[in-house]
């Protein structure tokens, strides 16, 4: 259960909030690429717009809410604390079981000069990693889960997981490189959804994909 | 003492003796007359050879030398020397025949006639023309105008202070020009110009400068000052002795001391004169050391002789006529008046023709009056020499006449061969003040004329050969303001602004086989035993024709019809057909003669061969990359008797590849740019390298060869895409999907390697007939590459359309595309949140809403 009271159901809200979120998604799908400009720093670039910038937007300009309803906000700070290991330490154990029994050591991959030189792998997983871990935090958890999905319960963590994996996995199929990723989805959705902020969530995220890292540097080679 | 008396004696007697012994021995001597005069002018005559009638010319042309005196003459040139309007023109005097010993020393004064200043003025006479203020239109006005130039040099006086003249700038001007030493009268004169005697001036010695303006004297008076009230008329600065800065005084400047240039701001229609007075060369009959002072005009067209008279005086004891002539002020401005120089006229020494030359080639081309397909392309092409115009600005005309002799019977074809289109240019006009219709427009410096031109264009020489084509070509540079009426292709009448006084005109006849008969060029066939080779006609090369060409390939099979590309170490054939009829077939080779025999080829050269005698040729292409042979036959009609003559020209090329798309739809070249031609056309220009096609689309490409049979020496070829190897889908051809779909962006790199190589009988035949060693003809590794892209749409760009249009698109085309992706984006999040916000205004709020807010206000 949730440490807060669930907000009232505002329908309007609902609908306007589900439309801002599957025309965003379908959006950053179709939106033409510029073959000139480098692909990555366009996804980069568009995510920042689409799901940090918009998000926003959207809600101090049409909501007019503060932008705490979609989880900027701090919590209590031992919920917070306790609530990421409690997340994270169950999902990383799944992964390093996967690694182990499954195919998950070929198929998920690291770019070599990450693997190969420290001070690149610390700045990987600390900026870029961070980065779009950050950007799916404030849409999917912040956005979909704690304002359009609120009155869902604990329901909402897997419903806005259920939507990032399918945003993931239905236009370029299923790949072992999203994994993390989708393990991130539902133990960042566990802990935004007792901890109403998308800080910790975030460093939940973070550092589920950190340690799925760790553990391919370290057992998946 | 009595032998002293001896031999004195003897000696006065061998002496007398010896002088007198010839008068006592000789006839003659006693023939001896006293001579005349004439006698000794005659043995004078005899003694030096002298003609006596080559003395009686000079003596007569001494009579008259008197009239033969050369008066000072003056020239004038422009810089530029086609100005336009608004341009600064330059206009610098050359004077000649004066005995002055500076240039600077005579006195130029210069009047400008601007347009629309006529004498006499009138209503309609720009403010502009009254100069001098004294009203009317004069020749003064003229020279104020000019002078004004030449004093201020372009200062401002608003700038000046008329408080009072300090500079001390007056200039008392010498008759004859500026001279250290005047100690002698002066006399002015004037050269009758049909006798070329010289007069006197009646009254003395006048000058021409001009008068001050506003009432004032002339300027370089015998007073020697320039006042206040000359500097205010003037415009010259009081206190500056020198205003325009040239290192003379201000009144000196007014008179033109030394001033042999003037520049101004040209304007259609404005015209310039200079009077240039000085010493002349011509020595005065005068008891003193003058020279005639005398003026030379800007175009040398004396002044009318009125008035003769003469007076008498008498000089070291004897009279000495001197005839004289009264000219008044009005008889010297009708004089300026006729030497005003326009400086777009020729007479100035700018030239008005332009120097055209034009060259044809090939040179003896053929007309194919039978199919209409295998005529040579004649291009003709003309150069200028004495234009400073850019290409655009020069108007060419061209017109094509026929005629059955080089010399005479013209008949003009042009809009014929229009309308059939055998011209590579298509603007018909008709050209102004004729009816003559010709190709016209700017920068069409070459004409191509396809000689296919059939019956109803040969029209009387239809059955003439050969015919003789003249093409002629009109130019003129365009600056004139001037209309005439054109006639479009389409007969609709359009204005044209481009008649210009600058033009030129010139033709060249080219000589034409007006023949079915065509030289057939063909690759050919080896046959060695040991020592004995022979050769033989095989497939035909250089034939085909594409009027729409639609590959690379195809448009340059059209080049072959110029010159037929052929590989180096080729031995080739050619060959006339149906020449049974013709007698005395001779072949050149760049003008050598070239002979076929049973030898060379039993069974086309040989007595029962498969060839009527003499048809056919062989030749070994033993030149260098880039070098040309010329093919020629001659032979005569036996039953015309009328000769023939074909030619055909070889051009020996590297070989080469070309890679081409197999289906548009799937891969296409990439569009690099448009081409604009000199005359405006603009044609789209594709990459013959790079290529594009759609994300997941497959390579569908083929390979040709340059020149084509050379194909058929290709030993091997070898295909690779992205350095894999890819076999072939079809003959030279592949049909290849990358493995990993393609997405845009992606770019793969295909790659085409052959090897070339003559069979080694032909290489046994080089070497047998024509002693060309078989390591020069071993086998040419020939490579192409081409690049494919991955594109989401094909690079066509739209420039048609409006000019709005064209602005967006030239900004998309130069805004970085991170740019224009950013716009993109914040475009697209403005719509969904404007979206969504619009949706969100639409929506009531629900009953659930109010009652838990309701309940939430309770609590």
């Amino acid at each position: 259960m949730s440490a807060f009271p669930l907000p009232a159901f505002n329908m309007r809200r609902f609908l306007a909030t589900g439309l801002l979120v599957v025309a965003t998604l379908v959006s950053f799908r179709l939106f033409p690429t510029d073959p000139r400009v480098n692909g990555s720093v366009q996804a980069i670039v568009l995510g920042i717009a689409f799901f940090l910038l918009l998000p926003m937007a959207y809600v101090l300009v049409v909501l007019k809410e503060p932008l705490p309803s979609i989880g900027f906000s701090g919590s209590v700070r031992k919920l917070g604390f306790l609530s990421v290991p409690i997340a994270v330490v169950p999902i990383v154990s799944i992964w390093y079981m996967l690694l182990q029994m499954t195919d998950a050591k070929t198929g998920y991959s690291l770019p070599a000069f990450i693997q190969s030189s420290f001070p690149f792998f610390v700045l990987y997983e600390v900026f870029l990693v961070g980065t779009i871990a950050f950007l799916y935090e404030v849409f999917f958890r912040g956005l979909v889960m704690l304002s359009w999905l609120t009155r869902s319960g604990i329901m909402s963590v897997f419903l806005q997981a259920a939507l990032f994996i399918a945003f993931l996995v239905v236009p370029d199929g299923f790949g072992w490189e999203y994994v993390p990723m989708m393990f991130a989805a539902l133990s960042s959705g566990f802990v935004a959804y007792h901890t109403r902020s998308i800080y910790y969530s975030w460093f939940s995220g973070w550092v589920t994909l950190f340690l799925a890292d760790v553990l391919f540097l370290l057992f998946g080679r | 003492m009595n032998r002293l008396r001896k031999k004195s004696a003897r000696f006065v007697v061998i002496a007398l003796s010896l002088v007198l012994s010839p008068w006592i021995s000789s006839e003659n001597v006693f023939a001896l007359s006293i001579p005349s005069a004439n006698q000794v002018a005659s043995d004078i005559e005899r003694r030096y050879h002298i003609d006596p009638a080559v003395v009686r010319n000079y003596g007569e042309g001494f009579n008259v030398t008197e009239n033969k005196g050369d008066a000072p003459q003056v020239t004038i040139f422009f810089s530029p020397s086609d100005p336009k309007d608004g341009e600064k023109i330059t206009a610098k005097a050359f004077p000649a025949y004066f005995s002055n010993p500076n240039e600077s020393q005579l006195y130029y004064t210069w009047y400008l006639k601007r347009n629309g200043c006529e004498i006499g003025g009138g209503g309609g006479v720009p403010d502009y023309c009254e100069q001098d203020g004294r009203g009317g239109i004069t020749v003064n006005d003229w020279k104020v105008a000019a002078s004004r130039i030449l004093v201020t040099d372009g200062a401002d006086s608003n700038g000046f202070v008329y408080d009072g003249d300090t500079d001390s700038d007056g200039y008392r001007a010498q008759f004859g020009g500026e001279l250290e030493v005047d100690t002698t009268d002066d006399w002015c004169y004037m050269q009758d110009a049909s006798s070329g005697a010289f007069y006197e001036l009646e009254n003395g010695c006048i000058h021409l400068f001009p008068d001050t303006p506003n009432g004032g004297d002339q300027v370089g008076g015998p007073d020697g000052t320039f006042g206040i009230d000359d500097e205010r008329a003037w415009g010259t600065n009081p206190h500056d002795p020198d205003t325009s800065g040239n290192g003379n005084k201000d009144e000196a400047n007014a008179v033109g001391l030394g001033r042999d240039t003037i520049k101004w701001n040209y304007q259609t229609g404005d015209q310039i004169g200079v009077v240039v007075e000085g010493k002349s060369m011509v020595s005065t009959k005068h008891d003193d050391s003058s020279m005639m002072d005398m003026w030379a005009f800007s175009k040398n067209k004396k002044c009318p002789i009125r008035s003769i008279g003469s007076y008498t005086e008498n000089i070291h004891g004897y009279d000495v006529t001197f005839p004289t002539t009264n000219l008044d002020q009005g008889d010297f401005d009708d004089c300026l008046v006729a030497n005003l120089v326009d400086p777009m006229d020729s007479e100035s020494g700018s030239s008005k023709k332009i120097d055209v030359s034009v060259v044809a080639s090939p040179e003896n081309p053929v007309n194919d009056n039978d199919e209409g397909i295998g005529g040579d392309m004649v291009t003709a092409s003309a150069s200028l020499d004495n234009s400073s115009k850019s290409a655009s600005e020069i108007l060419y005309s061209w017109t094509v006449e026929l005629s059955g002799n080089p010399i005479s019977g013209w008949v003009d074809v042009t809009s014929e061969l229009e309308n059939a289109g055998l011209l590579t240019a298509a603007r018909l006009i008709t050209l102004p003040n004729s009816t003559t219709q010709a190709i016209s427009q700017n920068g069409l410096s070459s004409i191509g004329i396809s000689l296919n031109m059939g019956d109803e264009i040969l029209g009387a020489f239809s059955n003439q050969d050969p015919v003789y084509m003249r093409i002629t070509t009109r130019v003129s540079e365009n600056y004139s303001a001037n209309t005439y009426t054109a006639v479009t292709e389409s007969g609709s009448t359009v204005a044209n602004n481009a008649v210009a006084r600058p033009q030129g005109q010139s033709d060249v006849v080219v000589k034409i086989s007006n023949t079915d008969k065509k030289i057939d060029v063909y690759t050919t066939t080896a046959t060695s035993a040991g020592a004995t080779s022979h050769v033989a006609l095989d497939d035909r090369i250089c034939n085909l024709y594409y009027p729409n060409p639609t590959s690379q390939a195809q448009a340059q099979e059209n080049l072959n019809r110029v010159a037929c590309r052929v590989l180096k170490n080729e031995i080739i054939g050619v060959n006339v057909d149906d020449m049974a009829d013709y007698r005395n077939i001779s072949w050149t080779i760049n003008g050598a003669s070239l002979n076929c025999s049973a030898t060379l080829s039993p069974n086309n050269c040989g007595a029962g061969g498969t060839n009527a005698a003499g048809d056919t040729a062989f030749f070994a292409v033993t030149g260098e990359p880039g070098e040309t042979y010329t093919i020629r036959m001659d032979a005569v009609s036996t039953d015309t008797g009328r000769a023939v003559s074909l030619s055909r020209v070889f051009q020996i090329v590297n070989p080469q590849i070309l890679i081409d798309t197999l289906d548009e739809n799937a891969l296409w070249a990439k569009y690099v740019g448009t081409f604009t031609e000199l005359n405006g056309t603009r044609n789209d220009e594709y990459s013959d390298e790079i290529f594009q096609m759609y994300p997941g689309g497959s390579i569908v490409m083929q390979a040709t060869t340059l020149p084509g049979y050379a194909a058929k020496y290709l030993s091997s070829h070898a295909w690779t895409v992205d350095g894999v190897a890819v076999a072939d889908s079809g003959i030279m051809q592949i049909s290849y999907v990358p493995p990993r779909e393609t997405v845009v962006g992606d770019a793969n790199f295909v790659h085409f390697s052959g090897k070339i190589v003559q069979p080694a009988e032909k290489r046994l035949a080089l070497l047998n007939l024509w002693n060309i060693d078989a390591l020069g003809s071993s086998e040419v590794e020939t490579t192409k590459d081409a690049r494919v892209e991955t594109v989401e749409n094909a690079d066509a760009v739209v420039v048609a359309g409006s000019p709005t249009n064209r602005f967006l698109a030239a900004i998309s085309n130069y805004v970085p595309p991170f740019v224009v992706f950013g716009i993109r984006m914040i475009l697209t999040s403005a719509l969904l949140l404007f979206t969504v916000g619009f949706v969100f205004s639409l929506i009531p709020e629900s009953s659930i809403v109010q009652r838990e807010n309701v309940r939430s206000k309770r609590l």
